[in-house]
């Protein structure tokens, strides 16, 4: 495995004392292969996301327990100096506001090759060089220019190529991307969506790829984890979490996805709110929501219980029948 | 760029034109006759008469302004009423005193508030970002005046380290010039350091909470490059914007700290003028103040962009 995040529990200090915000959360990734994390905002997934990196600012955040392994080697076990050197260079990362993610007060060529400086050991001359190819290679036209140019200057999309270029730049082995496509018009977000395909069949990367949306996860990735207040309560192959998903929760959110034709059927929404972080529910976090729930639900918290391929936090979902969709 | 400053500099004119006419307007305001002055008190009126007609007192006032900008386009800013010396040769015999101490004030502001904006900065709430917060409130609230004093009681005087008054060029040596500017210099500067310091604390507390800052750290660069590369170049622009300010109002404070120090600069002419009522000799003063002012302000405007690329001129 290229990836394995194990037992990651995060942690932050609030008002309500020391609050689990990421709890047991185990998946990963293989070298070309794509993840999607999912989940609506407040479920975790930028907070999973951000561990991997280290990134999740401390205080008031701390990762209490789990490793994180690339290559075999725990992140989370490494000195500070060493950790570094596999940032930007091993691991890549795209954020989801292109606008304030690019440093204003450096032109963009700069702030490309200074990654490829740091960690390559490049002259000035030739990190320059390799920021145009970068460039050139998430098709920004007339990299030459462009690279002179400062964030200010490019429109959404264009910033969003660059700061692709610029999480690639050192060619790492894995890709995070947090929601690189959510700020987006529709169609800039297919056109990077498939930039993002090409690059990492090129470069044989695996992709990390918190998203709150299922259409743009049935778009590029091969696995989904769902994440639920914290938790991851599916996972699967796209394919099969969207033709037979195994929880409530799931098939929640492929319900109140807008598919095509169909147009003139209401969405269904998922009825209440998730469970506030200090105020968890006893059994299963999703059960005050979920229309199937028995009283055994409120009891015990379940286990994420299936095989390899499919994997279902649901205590019932032996015993359910949930609607999928043939849309992926 | 150059066509920027180019740009600024005409835009001055207009400016300069309404200063000089309000220094003009001085001498018409202020009561009492400079022809009496003049003559002294045993005067004749016929006396009194040829002087008013030779410093051309009888013309209307828009002629005599007229032959007045004239004059002062061509450097002459009249000739004092005491020492019988060209103003503008006075003016620029003490130029370099106030401006090696303005300098070495606003050098001296920046090697304090830049290093300690930082490092208070990037940790809210540590022990450093107290001590530097309390040093900060400290300097705010220390009068120059008295800051003065006690540097001159205790290193010039107790321990004399350094010579408690007096101002030799840099041409007299280097060393010697240092020992004589380093107190007035830190004296004037202690009050711009704390104001600077605060407001790079604050910049910088918000900068380190950007995305940029996040993305620089993802990038795997040093502690180092992402706090005074990418987080300083965005948290100096306000900074910039201060010490513009600032700079303005060291200019008025080298009044206090060259009578304090006894440095023959601007600062301690203009005391002496105003009491002796050498009516050219405060224009000038005034004049040339200004015009330091507007210069500070264009070079602030230049630093602008390079800080913050957005405000550019295409």
């Amino acid at each position: 495995m290229l990836l394995t995040v194990d037992n990651l529990n995060v942690e932050f200090l609030t008002e309500h004392g020391w609050v689990r915000v990421v709890d047991d959360v185990n998946f990963d990734i293989a070298p070309g292969e794509t993840l999607g994390l999912v989940g609506e905002s407040g479920s975790g997934k930028t907070v999973s996301a951000m561990s991997i990196m280290q990134l999740i600012p401390n205080p008031p955040g701390r990762i209490s327990q789990g490793g994180i392994f690339l290559d075999g080697e725990n992140l989370l076990s490494l000195p500070d100096e060493q950790l570094r050197q596999r940032r930007g260079r091993d691991i890549g990362m795209v954020f989801q506001e292109s606008m304030t993610s690019l440093n204003p007060a450096f032109t963009i060529g700069e702030q490309i090759a200074e990654t490829v400086r740091t960690h390559l050991g490049l002259s000035r001359r030739a990190a320059m060089a390799r920021a145009v190819e970068a460039l050139d290679l998430v098709r920004i036209p007339d990299p030459h220019q462009r690279a002179r140019a400062y964030p200010h200057e490019f429109s959404g999309g264009m910033r969003q190529r660059a700061a692709i270029a610029m999480a690639l730049a050192c060619e790492p082995k894995l890709l995070i991307a947090d929601e690189p496509t959510t700020a987006l018009d529709v169609t800039v977000q297919a056109q990077i969506l498939e930039l993002l395909r090409q690059l990492q069949n090129r470069f044989d990367m695996g992709v990390l790829f918190v998203t709150h949306n299922l259409g743009v996860v049935a778009d590029i990735c091969d696995r989904v984890a769902v994440m639920y207040a914290g938790q991851i309560v599916e996972t699967a192959p796209v394919e099969e979490l969207f033709r037979h998903p195994q929880h409530p929760y799931t098939e929640g959110l492929l319900r109140a996805m807008p598919q095509l034709g169909q147009a003139g059927q209401r969405l269904q929404v998922i009825r209440g709110a998730p469970p506030v972080p200090w105020d968890m529910p006893p059994g299963c976090r999703f059960a005050p929501r979920c229309p199937y729930a028995k009283p055994i639900c409120e009891q015990h918290p379940p286990n994420l219980e299936g095989d390899h391929l499919h994997g279902s936090r649901c205590p019932l979902h032996a015993k359910l029948s949930l609607r999928g969709t043939t849309h992926a | 760029m150059l066509r920027f400053v180019l740009e600024r500099l005409l835009a001055m004119i207009p400016l300069l034109l309404v200063v000089s006419l309000l220094v003009f307007s001085m001498v018409l305001l202020i009561p009492g006759d400079p022809a009496y002055l003049l003559a002294g008190e045993d005067a004749s009126p016929e006396t009194v008469e040829r002087i008013r007609e030779e410093l051309g007192l009888n013309e209307p006032v828009l002629v005599r302004y007229g032959h007045w900008l004239w004059a002062l386009l061509q450097g002459d800013l009249g000739t004092s009423l005491f020492s019988d010396q060209s103003v503008a040769d006075v003016l620029l015999q003490r130029l370099p005193v106030t401006l090696s101490l303005a300098l070495m004030a606003i050098a001296i502001a920046l090697a304090i508030s830049v290093p300690a904006g930082i490092l208070a900065g990037i940790r809210p709430g540590s022990v450093i970002d107290r001590v530097v917060t309390v040093g900060a409130s400290a300097g705010l609230a220390i009068p120059n005046f008295w800051l003065g004093l006690m540097l001159a009681l205790v290193l010039a005087i107790r321990q004399p380290w350094f010579p408690a008054t007096g101002y030799v060029p840099m041409a007299a040596g280097l060393g010697q010039w240092w020992s004589h500017i380093l107190l007035p210099a830190f004296t004037l500067g202690f009050a711009a350091a704390a104001i600077l310091t605060r407001q790079l604390r604050g910049a910088m507390v918000d900068v380190m909470d950007q995305d940029f800052v996040r993305t620089a750290r993802a990038k795997g660069l040093p502690h180092r490059k992402v706090v005074v590369k990418h987080a300083f170049k965005n948290a100096a622009i306000p900074m910039v914007t201060i010490l513009g300010v600032q700079a303005n109002s060291l200019l008025g404070g080298t009044i206090i700290v060259e009578q304090v120090f006894g440095m023959p600069g601007i600062g301690q002419l203009a005391v002496a003028s105003v009491f002796t009522r050498d009516l050219p000799m405060i224009q000038g003063v005034v004049i040339m103040a200004v015009f330091v002012a507007v210069l500070i302000n264009l070079l602030v405007d230049i630093s602008y962009g390079y800080f913050n690329p957005k405000v550019r001129p295409q």
